[in-house]
């Protein structure tokens, strides 16, 4: 959408060369890539094509082999709260309440004085996330999507600049799935949150980001930058039969096919699984 | 109307009862056994029975000579188990994260684990006097192995998104330690725990057996000394209950705080 708004993260150059003993991969080359104020960008790509990777070097949580990284001007060199992480596999720390998962991260930096600000924030977020019933409950007695819920939630509660995604609804069922992309728009309009989005689903991107950023099989390499000019809040992919949408989708497909393949190809001659 | 309720009562004891004796069968069929072999054996010398034991158990009780030596024993053994806690836990965690620590403690551990405690004990009580101190350390140098071990393994197996969450949270390096990295290995902390406080309680009998006037260790070979098999078999029955009371303290603690653990089904 906003094509004039400030650059937030600015990645120039980022490479990434993860080494095992004398076995090197190189997940990552030369990628530039510029999230803006309030975008929803999405990194699609084939799996293994390091798109995850590419996320946790914006977190901070892996340092880039070569490139410059950025966030408003400054180089970022570790995790930094300003840049909110929510992770497939939910995260939750399991020994804690939700409503104590979801207070975590402002327990750590308010201080007991604070206790009714914190506590009203965090209802707050409860109730945005529909869990008013199970505050008191742990993860373990949660479904998959209540998890993922209380992690965008816990996420949120410490009000990052921006949100990074790696594919959060990628162990959820296909109908949780749907529930929960609708529920993600909301909140996005909501919050108005700069989002970096990983998947590997095609109409996910398409229904959710502004700008997706189709990356290539290993190394992962910019292939293309596809931006949706469709309006935000497309609810569900099935009631979007407009001809643009599945444009969109049918450019994406093909972006994404020759990948796809080249990262089989690749696999069977190395012989090696593939890791997202 | 009433008799319904008596009846309703009685029902309810019995399968209560049935309970009991379903959860406990195996100890009931070996108390049972035991007793059938001794009357049969006609022996006590040779192998006194149950009931015997238990009365010799009450006389022990009445006298206050069992109170005394359960008491010094006690205290011997939860000595060695707490300072084996005390330096195990913090040890098998610096381990489990500082890759420094890990590099100077891991040949050491690895190297001193497999070595007998038992046969230490002379020295221990070369080194300090044949009072508590040296058997407290013989219990230390055995119990702590445990704890370090399971913690430091708690520790490796934190997985790196739960950490890595808490960093972009905001967490310090030591809220992560302690915020994160502990409540996770806890589990496997009591775990060591149990282990140590078995082990406290082997070591304890072995070194009252060496050198002591008192507790449950002394009392077992003063009477075998005696010839008094019924009061050693009291003894030893006052170690297996002890034992199984404090490893159920331990249990449901572990249960108390760690039912995430306990209670996940992925």
């Amino acid at each position: 959408m906003s094509a004039e708004a400030a650059p937030i993260i600015t990645c120039q150059g980022i490479g990434k060369r993860f080494q095992t003993g004398d076995h090197s991969v190189l997940a990552l080359l030369d990628v530039n890539l510029e999230v803006r104020q309030g975008e929803f960008v999405v990194l699609l790509g084939p799996s293994g094509c390091g798109k995850s990777t590419l996320l946790y070097i914006m977190a901070g949580h892996l340092a880039p082999s070569t490139g410059d990284l950025r966030m408003h001007g400054e180089p970022i060199t570790g995790p930094s709260p300003a840049r909110g992480i929510v992770f497939q596999d939910f995260a939750l720390f399991p020994w804690l309440t939700v409503r104590e998962n979801i207070a975590f991260g402002l327990g750590l930096r308010w201080a007991r004085a604070h206790a009714a600000e914190r506590d009203a924030r965090v209802d707050a977020l409860v109730r945005m996330v529909g869990l008013q019933g199970f505050a008191a409950a742990k993860p373990h007695r949660l479904s998959g999507g209540m998890r993922q819920r209380v992690a965008i939630a816990r996420t949120l509660a410490t009000d990052p600049e921006v949100v990074l995604m790696d594919e959060p609804f990628g162990a959820l069922d296909a109908q949780t799935r749907d529930g929960m992309q609708r529920e993600l728009m909301r909140i996005a309009a909501e919050t108005r949150k700069t989002t970096v989005f990983v998947t590997h689903s095609i109409p996910e991107a398409a229904l959710l980001a502004d700008r997706v950023v189709v990356l290539t099989a290993r190394p992962g390499r910019i292939k293309e930058i596809v931006p949706i000019d469709l309006p935000r809040m497309r609810w569900n992919w099935r009631q979007e039969f407009s001809g643009r949408f599945l444009e969109i989708i049918g450019h994406l497909e093909e972006l994404l096919g020759g990948e796809i393949q080249k990262s089989e190809a690749g696999e069977m001659e190395h012989g090696v699984g593939a890791t997202s | 109307m009433e008799w319904a309720l008596r009846a309703k009562q009685q029902r309810q004891l019995f399968l209560g009862t049935l309970r009991f004796c379903q959860r406990f069968y195996s100890l009931i069929l070996f108390v049972v056994a035991w007793e059938l072999i001794a009357r049969l054996i006609n022996n006590p010398l040779f192998l006194p029975s149950f009931t015997g034991v238990l009365g010799v158990l009450g006389q022990l009780l009445v006298s206050g000579e069992l109170l005394g030596h359960t008491a010094v024993s006690t205290f011997r053994a939860m000595s060695g188990f707490a300072v084996s806690a005390l330096i195990g836990i913090p040890l098998g965690m610096a381990m489990g994260w500082f890759r420094s620590w890990e590099n100077f403690w891991s040949p050491i551990v690895s190297l001193s684990y497999p070595v007998p405690k038992i046969g230490l004990i002379p020295l221990f009580i070369l080194w300090l006097g044949i009072g508590d101190t040296s058997k407290i350390a013989v219990i230390l140098a055995a119990a702590v192995y445990p704890v370090v071990l399971s913690t430091y393994a708690g520790v490796k197996g934190t997985p790196t998104y739960l950490v890595w969450s808490a960093r972009s949270l905001g967490a310090s390096e030591r809220e992560v330690l302690w915020k994160i990295v502990f409540p996770y290995a806890l589990p496997h902390i009591f775990t060591g725990l149990r282990l140590a406080m078995g082990i406290s309680w082997i070591l304890l009998f072995a070194a009252e057996m060496v050198a002591a006037q008192s507790g449950l260790g002394w009392l077992i070979l003063f009477a075998e000394r005696m010839l008094d098999t019924p009061t050693v078999f009291a003894a030893l029955l006052t170690i297996a209950i002890l034992g199984f009371v404090f490893d159920r303290v331990i249990l449901l603690t572990s249960q108390r705080l760690c039912d995430w653990y306990l209670e996940r089904t992925v």
